[in-house]
């Protein structure tokens, strides 16, 4: 019992952090001046960490805590969340985050996924209007004659996928660094 | 604001953002929630942020659909031929109406009080651990940002480049991203044997106070009700 509570607690905080490292990791891109947002680091290692259901937490938290703090159109992107949790659970339980390359090649998979999952919320409810680069490239391409729809998703998949391969490579390292909280 | 009245907020603009067909309405109830936030903090504070959201959205939104959008037909053109689109203008103000009520739920949420919250959350019989994981990752961001912060400047006083060159951003990324993590996940372990130790989870968490209804509440409700009325007089008007 006493066990039970200890793991439970310590899932809860390791959870929190995970949900922390998403919502403060953006820091870090605006100190360096970087067009990538790092909002998924800590969903993609929860699952390493905390398992699959602590993890879904992180997700589904992440947006709307990061609703309050960070950005109010945070919470409608609670599928992409999501999406991408499922995701990098299945990429843990298969291993792809044992070597870089294959970490890489989940985050490309991960980065095309979220992209299809969150352009029809960009698409619908923002207008294509979203994080500064993706929606820099969004009006390039509707300037040169694209629809919205085919904007939006052009540019969410080419910014998402740079971003995911950065955090799923981040993740990589971490992992290999942290033995004792695999 | 109690979890109640935020609640309310984010209800009634949900149903406001579907059931306003018209942009006028849409307009009348983001300026109505607007007087009701300045009103309820007596400051101009929620004006403020709301007007930097208003750019931080409007602008693209200007640009994307009056003037970049070749889905919408041009209807006249300005300052040496850059096209102004009507249609795409009307789009995008709808859209930027939506986007302003969205931000007033959340500017209504920021003020809510932790301790408060958290008693909402326990009275309504979530799972502790939820309850614990929302509350403890506030406090931790403040502390990931400030770390955040403290590495980079350590970084840049070692003379690890930054910048300005993109490659060189992109490289600094792993120095200045890794502490962050491991510092916040080893933190974050010893936290939690800590908070274990102190019995965290071993018994019940009682609420200080029950989640219940209280006058402000009621005043609350009315400011949220006049604005969901007025929206649904400009529909029909």
């Amino acid at each position: 019992m006493a066990n039970d509570s200890q793991q439970l607690s310590r899932n809860a905080i390791l959870a929190a952090a995970c949900l922390a490292l998403n919502l403060g990791l953006g820091k870090v891109s605006n100190l360096l001046g970087l067009p990538i947002v790092f909002d998924t680091v800590g969903s993609i290692l929860a699952p390493a960490l905390v398992g699959p259901w602590y993890a879904l937490l992180v997700g589904i938290l992440s947006s709307f805590i990061g609703g309050v703090f960070i950005h109010p159109a945070f919470p409608y992107y609670v599928g992409t969340q999501l999406v991408i949790v499922l995701l990098a659970v299945a990429a843990m339980r298969l291993g792809l985050f044992s070597r870089l390359m294959t970490a890489i090649g989940t985050g490309v998979g991960i980065g095309v996924a979220s992209a299809i999952v969150s352009a029809p919320v960009t698409a619908l409810v923002f207008g294509g209007v979203t994080i500064p680069s993706v929606t820099a490239l969004n009006v390039l391409f509707l300037a040169s004659g694209k629809s919205l729809w085919q904007s939006v998703l052009t540019g969410s998949i080419i910014v998402e996928s740079i971003d995911k391969v950065m955090a799923s490579s981040l993740v990589w390292l971490i992992l290999s660094r942290l033995p004792k909280l695999r | 604001m109690s979890p109640l009245s935020a609640a309310l907020s984010t209800l009634v603009s949900a149903c406001a953002i579907l059931g306003c067909s018209s942009l006028l309405s849409r307009v009348v109830f983001a300026c109505v929630v607007l007087l009701w936030l300045v009103r309820r903090q007596s400051s101009f504070r929620p004006l403020f942020r709301a007007l930097r959201w208003f750019c931080v959205a409007g602008v693209p939104l200007f640009l994307m659909h009056t003037i970049a959008n070749t889905g919408f037909a041009i209807s006249a053109r300005v300052l040496g031929g850059i096209p102004i689109r009507m249609e795409g203008l009307l789009f995008g103000a709808s859209v930027l109406a939506n986007f302003m009520i969205i931000t007033f739920v959340a500017m209504a949420w920021s003020t809510v009080n932790r301790g408060n919250l958290f008693d909402a959350l326990v009275s309504l019989r979530l799972p502790i651990w939820v309850t614990i994981a929302g509350t403890q990752s506030v406090a931790t961001l403040y502390l990931v940002r400030r770390r955040a912060d403290a590495v980079f400047l350590a970084q840049r006083a070692r003379g690890i480049p930054v910048g300005p060159a993109l490659l060189a951003r992109i490289r600094a990324v792993p120095t200045v991203v890794l502490p962050v993590i491991t510092m916040t996940l080893v933190d974050a372990s010893g936290r939690a044997a800590a908070l274990a130790s102190r019995g965290l989870g071993a018994s019940r968490v009682a609420p200080l106070k029950r989640l219940s209804c209280s006058s402000d509440d009621v005043t609350n409700a009315i400011w949220l009700v006049a604005a969901a009325g007025l929206a649904a007089l400009a529909i029909q008007g």
